[in-house]
């Protein structure tokens, strides 16, 4: 068990099958290396975000309002 | 400028006070530009459609009001057209896909498209972008690339391609496109013409086919300063219909672009916005700043997590947004566009709700840069236009896809809504850059004037591509 997100090509493999079963999206072997290469991107930006401590009280923004 | 054929390549400005005067006719401008679009669009592929008939209606309309000594609008006679995911009536809105061919045409206007033929404007036709406007570079498997006008090898820059060519090559002076993550700065740059991002919220986006809702926006694209602002005028107002929509009253620009820069704090985007960009990028910033006397020098706090927050929350969208065209059409899909769009389905939701956590802070942490200049420098893109085709370069010694890595400059500023104008920079005979002006939002005239003082020193300009 570990406390940090961690994510092996396996895993992301895993996650990628899982969620396309979810969500009922049929998924061609051929598309699967290009999409595993963009699912590592995002968690390459995901992981930077939770490494940026965020106060408790910081709101979402999904309309937002400048 | 005195017959429609020269007419037709002048700025909107110039066409609606030749209109007006009665100097020339709506008709023939109109008809010299569809005339145009036949000789060149085959070469750059920027249009997708034309819409003929009522283009010419609508000009022959405004000639008649003229005749009857009416009040022309401030667009009299000005040739545009709208990137194809913008409703047209009686047009399918394809929004650069296979899938959406399909549809059945739209039933009416998006709510700016009648704004800018309330002002008179004509509209001719509907233009090239990448598919579902997930893109930078202008390039479309269904439709093909449009070609840059300056140097048909060369990208647009996306997502809206077809734009920035029509733009570029004279077509038009006037198009309405969207931004989302740099879709009008982009291919502004690479095509070496003038476009604006506004506020988030400022334009309405109703009939807009959506990619990111959290990040749309719309805006116009023109090969002046002086354009941008009637433009952005003409289509200002709330619109119930686009829940975004700001309710704030109206803040026109026309009558404020000329007033100089003299009084604004000007400074230059350090850190994130000089990294990865290559020496012409930086000469195209440095002789803004040069013509601006901008010493100063400011760098947004972590800009390159405010990047990685819109690519997350971009790909988590747009792939809700396809889930069922996903389910029933993958294979349809450009392949670009899809494997984005099902990595994007996997995204943990806590990652996502994080990325919009962290636009809050962001926000907050510009808005505190705002307090001490009012306008800021960036560079628009890391280079120049990469070959079509292309799909790496190196940028700080680091080889990168070229296809997200074109949008790196904009991503982090279109996040937080701010307000944009990218003027185009011409460092030599070969292609051009831009650069973004940038100010806090709502304040769309500082940016424009600064732009204008910068058009009006020689120092940006929009020339029309020789084709």
């Amino acid at each position: 068990m570990t406390n940090s997100p961690s994510q092996t090509e396996a895993d992301r493999a895993a996650l990628l099958d899982a969620s396309m079963t979810a969500l009922g999206i049929p998924l061609a072997q051929e598309w699967r290396a290009d999409v595993l290469m963009h699912m590592n991107l995002l968690r390459e930006a995901a992981l930077l975000l939770e490494g940026f401590a965020l106060d408790d009280a910081i709101e979402p923004a999904p309309i937002f309002i400048p | 400028m005195s017959t429609a054929k020269t007419i037709a390549l002048a700025s909107a400005t110039e066409i609606a006070a030749a209109v007006a005067s009665g100097a020339v006719s709506a008709r023939a401008v109109t008809d010299a530009a569809l005339t145009r679009i036949d000789a060149i669009n085959p070469a750059i592929n920027a249009f997708t459609e034309t819409v003929i008939s009522r283009a010419r209606a609508m000009a022959d309309a405004v000639d008649a009001r003229r005749r009857k000594g009416e009040t022309l609008g401030p667009l009299a006679g000005v040739p545009f057209a709208v990137k194809n995911l913008i409703d047209i009536a009686g047009v399918t809105t394809r929004a650069g896909s296979k899938i959406g061919r399909d549809n059945p045409p739209a039933t009416r206007d998006a709510t700016l498209v009648r704004r800018l033929e309330e002002a008179g404007a004509v509209l001719v036709g509907a233009l090239n972008m990448g598919e579902y406007a997930y893109d930078f570079t202008g390039e479309n498997v269904h439709d093909g690339a449009s070609r840059n006008p300056h140097n048909l090898n060369h990208m647009s820059g996306g997502s809206s391609g077809g734009s920035g060519a029509a733009v570029a090559a004279g077509l038009v002076p006037l198009v309405l496109s969207t931004d989302t993550n740099g879709s009008i700065r982009v291919p502004s740059a690479l095509c070496g013409v003038f476009g604006l991002k506004p506020t988030f919220g400022r334009l309405s986006r109703a009939g807009a086919f959506p990619f990111v809702t959290s990040l749309d926006h719309l805006g116009p694209m023109a090969r002046s300063v002086g354009d941008l602002g009637l433009a952005y005028d003409a289509m200002q107002g709330p619109d119930p219909e686009d829940p975004a929509a700001t309710t704030r009253p109206p803040q026109f620009v026309s009558s404020e672009i000329e007033k100089g820069r003299d009084d604004l704090r000007i400074a230059v985007a350090t850190g994130y916005f000089t990294q990865r960009i290559d020496a012409d990028a930086q000469a195209a910033v440095d002789r803004v700043a040069a013509a601006l006397d901008a010493r100063m020098t400011v760098e947004l706090p972590e800009a390159t997590r405010a990047r990685a927050a819109a690519f997350v929350i971009t790909a988590a969208e747009s792939a809700a947004l396809h889930l069922d065209r996903l389910r029933q059409r993958a294979a349809d899909f450009d392949p670009a566009v899809r494997s984005r769009l099902l990595a994007g389905s996997t995204l943990p939701a806590a990652w996502v709700i994080r990325a919009q956590r962290f636009r809050r802070w962001f926000q907050m942490q510009v808005e505190r840069v705002f307090e001490s200049v009012d306008v800021l420098i960036a560079p628009a893109t890391p280079c120049r236009a990469p070959l079509i085709g292309q799909t790496t370069f190196v940028l700080g010694g680091q080889t990168l896809p070229v296809r997200p890595n074109l949008g790196i400059l904009t991503q982090p500023l279109s996040f937080i809504g701010l307000p944009i104008v990218a003027v185009p920079v011409w460092l030599d005979d070969g292609l051009p850059l831009g650069v973004q002006i940038i100010a806090a939002a709502w304040n769309e005239a500082k940016a424009l004037r600064v732009a204008r003082a910068l058009e009006q020193a020689g120092v940006v300009r929009a020339p029309i591509a020789k084709i």
